[in-house]
């Protein structure tokens, strides 16, 4: 009775083993199978934008704005049909405002934050907060397009603050979706 | 039971297919930058009372006005010190207050107006002379001046000349220096 027991326990113990040499075989396959994919890509995802936008120099207490701005996002993957489209000021403490040194700095910021709008963005809103220009736009022929606008309003304080260029770097992302 | 193995295996590889695809399309994202940027200018100002009455003359004595503010100010980060200088830019009658104010010795009182203020401190000097008011200091704030002030003094010959506003032009001039 015991030796029954004891032979089929080892008959146990020898299909388990062969159980998981087949799920390890099986899993590595799959990733044998899978990593090409991930590695060649074959696939381009691009969002092309302005370089630079100059609002001038800043002489008086008023609005300086620049519209018109073109911003195309685009993909040869046949699989994605929509795109979404966001802005963001990546500082945190001076988040949305133009500095002097383009850097992280409260003490050298205008007075007022940096209004985009665009897509989806119909009214000048603070780029204190990230801004989604769309949301889910639809690719057609793989592309997408719209018009993006900034405005800096300077106070007469402003004007008195050191002399120098004020900037800030916006970030757009875009985002592919079949 | 090898059979069950097989399709256990099989559906691990599969498993592994359907998951990759996912990480691939999470990383479609794309981003570009844009540099919004715009400049304010250099300013240099001084301020001066545009006009100190001293009269009417009536009697031989002096007559006095004092506790004139002249500030002055720039926002150029690289400007550190100031300097202030007070002229008057007549030749002929150069300090002395004249009947239509232009340099016309003929028509000038008999005594030359003195300042006082800033580095010149309580005691008044003769305008016929350019005065420092005050040398380079720094920060350019403390060239500021709270007690600048003017004294003319009325002689009874004077009192006997043409009727009249007579006047001086004085010239401020604030150097900034690195």
């Amino acid at each position: 009775m015991g030796l029954a027991f004891a032979s089929s326990l080892k008959l146990v113990v020898r299909e388990m083993r062969k159980l998981f040499i087949f799920v390890a075989i099986g899993a590595l396959l799959g990733l044998l199978t899978t990593s090409p994919v991930m590695a060649a890509d074959p696939y381009t995802y691009t969002i092309t934008v302005p370089g630079f936008i100059t609002l001038g120099t800043f002489i008086a207490a008023q609005a300086y704005s620049l519209t018109d701005q073109p911003i195309t996002v685009s993909t040869d993957a046949p699989t994605q049909t929509t795109c979404g489209i966001t802005v963001s000021d990546s500082k945190t403490a001076s988040k949305g405002f133009l500095t002097l040194s383009g850097a992280d700095d409260i003490a050298k910021e205008l007075t007022n934050p940096l209004m985009v709008k665009g897509g989806d963005v119909v009214d000048y809103t603070p780029l204190t907060t990230d801004q989604i220009l769309k949301a889910s736009a639809t690719l057609i022929a793989g592309t997408y397009n719209t018009d993006f606008a900034v405005s800096q309003t300077i106070a007469s304080g402003d004007l008195t603050k050191a002399a120098g260029t004020y900037s800030l770097i916006m970030t757009f992302t875009a985002t592919f979706s079949p | 039971m090898k059979n069950k193995i097989l399709v256990l295996g099989l559906v691990l590889a599969l498993v592994a297919v359907m998951v990759m695809p996912m990480a691939v399309s999470a990383a479609n994202p794309t981003s570009g930058n844009t540099t919004v940027q715009g400049s304010i200018g250099v300013t240099y100002t001084i301020n001066v009372p545009t006009t100190i009455i001293l009269g009417p003359f009536t009697t031989a004595q002096a007559y006095a006005a004092t506790g004139k503010s002249i500030t002055v100010s720039t926002n150029d980060p690289t400007q550190t010190t100031c300097g202030i200088t007070v002229a008057d830019s007549k030749t002929a009658s150069k300090g002395f207050l004249t009947l239509a104010g232009a340099d016309d010795a003929a028509k000038e009182l008999t005594n030359a107006l003195t300042v006082a203020g800033g580095d010149l401190g309580a005691n008044y000097f003769p305008l016929s002379t350019d005065r420092t008011l005050k040398v380079s200091t720094t920060p350019i704030a403390s060239a500021n001046i709270a007690d600048f002030a003017v004294s003319q003094t009325i002689t009874s010959g004077d009192l006997t000349k043409a009727a009249g506003t007579y006047s001086l032009s004085m010239t401020f001039t604030a150097t900034f220096s690195p």
